[in-house]
């Protein structure tokens, strides 16, 4: 029973709201004002509620050409984030494609290393071969050496 | 990122800015916040958040509930509601901007109005000022609030009470 009470109550203050909105015709609020009167609290909000003033002018009009600065701040924000975003992006695509690409990327720096290692100890040895060329061994006579030493032990 | 819909938002800036800037006056009046700030901040996330934005929505209604949300945040750090029953006039005052609007209304009644409107709590105050001062309809606002139709329609009328007193007060 109090549900059904609750009900009825919130189904009037819809239809007092709908009359306060300019929904109801004649007819309909001369129906409602009766069903109100066996409601004397809603009736008597229904008679402030109709009362009221427009409550629509109490900020006045819009104001479409005050906002000018204020819309261009927020575009040069979102240009600055696009930019940001950008950066950010050529990072994130970086970093995905080494990870993917991380063994072929391996194995060619370890291709390179050697290449680069290995034509390193060849310019080393022609280098030698160059120094030979042009700086014959001096003959320093250890050779020599060693034979006189051979020759004192057998005496 | 959409980057048709990433265009659409760009270019609906200039059109949406003004509308929502006159809703958020009249909701954060009395409140210290300040609607520009909070507009820069509504628009910076919501281009942030473009991919979580339904396209059966309306962009607007769309905005203005990340708009309403930052707004209670600000509201719950300044420990705002505490506050509002001392809003003082002065924080309302009617700028030269508004006056040229209200000429069948006296100051004082366009005073009280808002006056009347900044006492009422959260839900209630939204409500007002997406039904009365942005013209939103039903179905928008219970997009806007996360509540069916009905509800929004109670709460309006419990709204519509709240002001009659307040306005009776003030009046006394």
């Amino acid at each position: 029973m109090k549900n059904r009470d609750r009900t009825e109550i919130e189904l009037l203050e819809i239809r007092i709201n709908d009359a306060a909105d300019g929904l109801l015709n004649q007819q309909e609020i001369a129906d409602l004002e009766k069903t109100l009167q066996d409601h004397p609290d809603l009736l008597h909000d229904y008679k402030e509620i109709m009362s009221l003033p427009d409550f629509s002018v109490a900020y006045g009009g819009l104001q479409k050409n005050q906002h000018a600065e204020s819309v261009s701040t927020i575009l040069e924000k979102i240009e600055r984030i696009e930019s940001q975003k950008s950066v950010t992006n050529f990072d994130k695509i970086t970093i995905l494609w080494f990870k993917k690409y991380a063994i072929a990327a391996s194995f060619m720096i370890l291709a390179v290393t050697s290449v680069f290692n290995l034509s390193q100890s060849q310019i080393a040895d022609g280098e030698v071969a160059i120094d030979e060329l042009f700086y014959p061994e001096a003959d320093l006579g250890f050779d020599e050496y060693v034979t006189y030493l051979n020759e004192w032990i057998e005496q | 990122m959409d980057n048709h819909l990433d265009k659409e938002f760009t270019r609906s800036i200039e059109e949406l800015y003004p509308r929502l800037h006159h809703a958020m006056r009249a909701y954060l009046a009395g409140s210290n916040i300040d609607p520009e700030d909070l507009l820069q901040d509504t628009f910076l996330k919501a281009y942030r958040n473009l991919d979580s934005y339904r396209k059966d929505s309306s962009m607007y209604t769309w905005l203005y509930s990340i708009a309403r949300n930052l707004a209670i945040d600000e509201f719950r750090k300044r420990k705002y509601e505490k506050l509002m029953s001392s809003t003082p006039v002065e924080d309302l005052e009617i700028s030269n901007d508004d006056s040229s609007d209200s000429d069948d209304q006296t100051g004082q009644e366009v005073l009280m109005m808002r006056k009347a409107i900044a006492q009422l709590p959260e839900l209630l105050r939204s409500i007002v000022v997406m039904k009365t001062i942005d013209g939103l309809s039903y179905p928008e606002i219970a997009e806007v609030t996360g509540l069916n139709i009905e509800t929004v329609k109670n709460r309006m009328f419990r709204a519509r009470k709240e002001l009659a007193d307040n306005m009776k007060q003030m009046r006394v």
